[in-house]
């Protein structure tokens, strides 16, 4: 009796510690094509990410942690962006451009990539409410295969930089930077 | 136009400068030091960068004259002949070498022949922050091979200017050369920026550079002649195809190039800044110092594909002291730190990639 009591009593102090000590608080949605056998892909390239905030430079700085935090899981090899840039020139398409599912595949085939990235960076900055202020993060992330040109995989994240600890003790919001690779690996931990 | 008092203080304050030096036993320059300096010839090639703002503390031609009578002194100092000026002026003229980052195979061909020199030094000064920044590059003139790289700052405070200068540049000047061994290629190409001016980027580049040299394994050809390489074959390197990697690889005979990255991570409000067509972004000035994260990428030239990264993150602030006071951090501060830590890391990489 005693020690179901004591172990009830781990688990709550357990989730107030993880409550407490959450930097950036991660919400992400996704969606999964379950007719996709993921494991062919391996050479993936990313297309400039889309931006729709304030920062003219938001989708550029989200864009470049993606590459890195993709690069770190060891699962896929990544285009460099100049050559994703060059063919982007080439097939006469535009950085801010919507891609139609035929374009998605000759982009992909000049590529030679199983695969395209693509991202829009929805939020990028600081979020004031009544009581103070944090940085908020919202990227939505999408994968469309080489053949079809059709979306395999897609997600949403919100990152912001409060937790119940920064709340209760003070110290401001998480970076920008922080708040932005949280979101990155939120949404990465959907797929991988 | 300059007085004559201001030129005899000028004088008068670098020999007291460089006798500082010297008596003190101050290394003046933090580029690696290998082998000391020998005595050669060198083509001395300054640049002001930056275009005239309300920060310069004196005109283009005062500080050009300034920096040129300590550039006499400290080139001297090192028992290093210096071409002349005037010669070495209308080669710059001729070929168009606008800044340090603009160098051209053509050009290093008439250092080496029409001036006799085998090592081409090249001085950029900018002012940016409120620093005045100095960046030296010692550049063979045969291989275009990186032999040194200098960079240094002071903080423009209101005291006099010929003061900081000579400080700036003794600290920046590499008075010590990386011996000219066999050694594999590896092509640094310039820097991209991310929410910062392009001078901030070459700083970026140059501190890359200059761990990558102190790391003694490397032949690293100057960045400003990958970019006139890919530029001769008819490509950009912020967009280099498979046509554009091939050329890179014919002419400098290595399929590793390192592509540095850095961004700044603090908000960048439109009016400070471009867009440029092909989706580029850059800013005109940067702000006081924010989070910075310097990125490495080890592309294979021979596939387009990225092989390795490692990123490291500045903070704008560090704390010291037991209360933990923050003090504001430059961004060549920044950037200096994050390549030294940086550099150990990626190393690994690229050995495992090259080996």
């Amino acid at each position: 009796m005693v020690s179901k009591r004591c172990r009830w009593w781990a688990v709550l102090m357990l989730a107030g510690a993880l409550a407490l000590t959450g930097g950036c608080s991660p919400r992400a949605s996704e969606f999964l094509r379950d007719d996709v056998d993921f494991s062919f892909i391996r050479r993936v390239a990313i297309y400039p990410f889309f931006n729709l905030t304030q920062d003219i430079f938001a989708a550029q700085k989200v864009q470049s942690i993606f590459v890195t935090e993709i690069l770190e899981t060891g699962e896929l090899e990544v285009v460099d962006r100049g050559e994703m840039l060059a063919a982007v020139s080439e097939l006469k398409l535009a950085p801010d451009m919507i891609l139609s599912p035929q374009q998605v595949i000759d982009l992909a085939k000049r590529l030679e990539a199983d695969a395209l990235f693509f991202g829009t960076v929805e939020e990028y900055g600081l979020e004031r409410t009544s009581r103070d202020a944090t940085h908020v993060v919202t990227v939505n992330y999408q994968l469309n295969e080489a053949e079809t040109g059709r979306t395999v995989w897609s997600s949403q994240a919100r990152t912001d930089g409060a937790s119940l600890m920064r709340k209760l003790f003070g110290g401001g919001s998480a970076s920008l930077y922080e708040v932005a690779r949280a979101n990155v690996r939120a949404a990465l931990g959907t797929l991988f | 136009m300059k007085k004559p008092a201001d030129r005899i203080r000028l004088a008068i304050l670098t020999g007291l400068a460089l006798a500082g030096s010297v008596l003190s036993g101050v290394a003046p320059s933090p580029a690696a030091s290998v082998e000391t300096m020998p005595p050669a010839t060198m083509a001395l090639v300054l640049h002001l960068e930056g275009g005239p703002i309300p920060e310069m503390p004196a005109d283009a031609a005062e500080l050009r004259q300034a920096a040129h009578g300590v550039l006499a002194a400290l080139t001297g100092a090192a028992g290093t002949l210096v071409s002349d000026r005037s010669l070495t002026e209308d080669l710059v003229r001729r070929h168009r070498i606008r800044t340090g980052g603009t160098l051209t195979p053509e050009f290093l061909a008439g250092v080496r022949e029409e001036l006799g020199a085998p090592t081409l030094l090249s001085l950029s000064l900018s002012v940016d922050g409120g620093q005045l920044v100095a960046s030296f590059h010692a550049v063979d003139a045969a291989t275009g091979r990186v032999m040194a790289v200098g960079v240094a700052e002071a903080a423009l405070d209101g005291s006099d200017w010929h003061r900081i200068l000579i400080d700036v540049l003794r600290r920046a000047f590499p008075n010590a050369l990386t011996p000219l061994d066999p050694a594999p290629a590896l092509l640094i190409l310039p820097g991209r920026g991310v929410g910062l001016d392009p001078l901030a980027t070459r700083a970026a580049t140059n501190c890359v550079l200059d761990a990558a040299l102190k790391d003694g394994r490397w032949m690293i050809v100057d960045p400003a002649l990958v970019n006139a390489a890919a530029a001769a074959a008819g490509r950009d390197l912020g967009r280099l195809d498979a046509d554009g990697r091939s050329a890179l690889i014919r002419e400098f005979g290595t399929p590793w190039a390192i592509v540095p990255e850095v961004v700044s991570f603090g908000f960048s409000a439109a009016p400070r800044s471009r867009q440029l067509p092909d989706g580029e972004a850059t800013t005109n000035r940067r702000g006081a110092a924010e989070e910075l994260v310097l990125t490495l990428q080890l592309v294979d030239l021979r596939t387009g594909i990225v092989v390795g990264t490692r990123s490291f993150r500045a903070s704008g602030e560090r704390g010291s002291g037991w209360f933990g006071l923050t003090e504001a951090r430059t961004l060549l501060g920044q950037l200096r730190e994050s390549a030294t830590e940086l550099w150990p890391d990626f190393h690994r990489i690229l050995e495992d990639a090259t080996s």
